[in-house]
């Protein structure tokens, strides 16, 4: 290969970690909050909320960025293909982890919020300074599973003519007729997880109480 | 001093506590008594206001529990529970255990509840373990760590659930002991116990469950 494909492939590279944070730090705030109004909130919201989480995690996401990219100017609205992007992941992340977080929401035992109550320590404190740490510590590892896996999916973007990392890879081989580019982008990829799967597990680390 | 009058409690439609009236004083241990089943847990649960009673009165002092004043929002801190199984906050050490309440609900200043918890944990002799977490503790030490964490809101009541279920003998009159001294704060103690050995030797009254549904006179 020659290396002046390395420029494209790293601006790729950039793309794909842009994308790759801005969902993540939108979508897990968003997870959290479906979780929490899917267990707290009205029965007419649980219902819409199960319905939500149904139709994301029931149908290809590749689906769901067509659809809020060439689907939605149909009707009306039209989104430039970064945000278009970014709107379709964090709708699907979000349920993902809405999911997960509700699972080790209702795995803390009652007993937890009767000795909250007992000590006076209001609802919103209590779960700030008691149970959500405890649902973080059992939820990590899930939630690190999906962070991964999220990485690898910012791949999907090329469908909206994206620059991320796979297709500047993919021009590259194309153009200098080599395998090296795709060897390549597969390095920068396990590099990327690597990182991150070593930054879960010390956190992880920190929750060992 | 703790007065409950007429309380009355249905649990899937049959009666488990009907028209009963206990008054509990300062200073005073009194242990409850009696078959499993027979509502024993359900009666310190009213008395904490985690779950609701069907009919009747409690009063502490001059503060009406039940009825609330309005509703039934209220958190009654002068009365305070130790749970069977303690529920200790895992993510917490002991001392954050302990001071986590006192600290959100700014009751005194920080300093002071350091201290507080400094001596109450130093009187249980666990003071040692005030960096260690729950699960880094035995029975008996969650137990008194469950304990200090009730008396640091420093209660009039303190209800105990079947506290000495995890102990042996010697362990057992060791928190007898305790209990002697916890209640020299004015302090008055619901317990409770299948260990009537236990029961005879450290509590100033025993009550059976079975008068949960035989109204007498007040006891
Ligand atoms: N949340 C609940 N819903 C329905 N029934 C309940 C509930 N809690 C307790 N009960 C019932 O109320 C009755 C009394 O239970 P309780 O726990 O007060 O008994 P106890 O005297 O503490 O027994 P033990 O000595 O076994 O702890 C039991 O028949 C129990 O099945
Ligand atoms: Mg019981």
């Amino acid at each position: 290969m020659s290396w002046s494909a390395l420029p494209s492939i790293i601006t790729g590279l950039e793309l794909t970690l842009k994308l790759f944070s801005l969902v993540l730090v939108l979508s897990l705030p968003l997870g959290l909050l479906v979780a929490v109004a899917k267990v707290y909130g009205p029965k007419f919201i649980q219902r819409l909320i199960t319905l939500y989480i149904y139709a994301m995690r029931g149908t290809p996401l590749l689906l769901q960025l067509m659809f809020v990219f060439f689907g939605l100017p149909y009707v009306g609205i039209t989104l430039d293909r970064f945000p278009a992007a970014v709107f379709a992941f964090v709708l699907n992340y979000a349920a993902y982890f809405a999911e997960i977080f509700r699972g080790g929401m209702v795995g803390v035992p009652t007993g937890q919020f009767e000795a909250m109550k007992v000590l006076g320590i209001n609802h919103f404190k209590g779960y700030r300074n008691v149970i959500f740490p405890q649902v973080l510590k059992t939820t990590l590892p899930s939630l690190g599973n999906e962070i991964l896996a999220l990485v690898k999916d910012t791949s999907l973007v090329y469908i909206l003519g994206l620059g991320e990392v796979l297709r500047a890879g993919q021009i590259a081989a194309n153009r200098y007729a080599s395998l090296i580019p795709f060897i390549f982008v597969g390095i920068l990829y396990l590099i990327v997880t690597g990182i991150i799967s070593y930054l879960l597990n010390k956190i992880e680390k920190q929750y060992q109480f | 001093m703790l007065v409950i009058e007429g309380l009355s409690k249905k649990m899937n439609g049959l009666d488990l506590i009907k028209d009963f009236s206990l008054t509990v004083q300062k200073k005073e241990i009194v242990s409850i008594v009696g078959e499993s089943g027979s509502g024993k847990t359900t009666f310190i649960r009213l008395l904490n206001q985690l779950d609701k009673p069907d009919k009747g009165q409690i009063k502490l002092d001059n503060d009406r529990l039940f009825p609330g004043q309005d509703g039934h929002k209220s958190v009654n801190k002068n009365i305070g529970m130790v749970f069977q199984d303690f529920q200790l906050f895992p993510n917490l050490t002991v001392k954050e255990n302990c001071t986590l309440s006192p600290l959100l609900n700014k009751s005194i200043r920080r300093e002071e509840i350091n201290l507080k918890a400094d001596e109450l944990l130093g009187k249980l002799d666990i003071l040692d373990k005030q960096h260690s977490y729950p699960k880094e503790l035995s029975g008996g030490q969650k137990q008194r760590v469950a304990i200090a964490r009730a008396l640091m809101l420093d209660p009039q009541i303190i209800c105990l659930d079947e506290p000495t279920s995890a102990l042996d003998y010697e362990t057992a009159d060791r928190f007898g002991e305790l209990l002697k001294s916890v209640i020299k704060n004015d302090v008055g103690i619901v317990m409770i116990t299948h260990d009537l050995r236990f029961a005879e030797k450290f509590s100033d009254r025993i009550i059976s469950s079975e008068l949960f549904l035989k109204p007498t006179s007040t006891l």
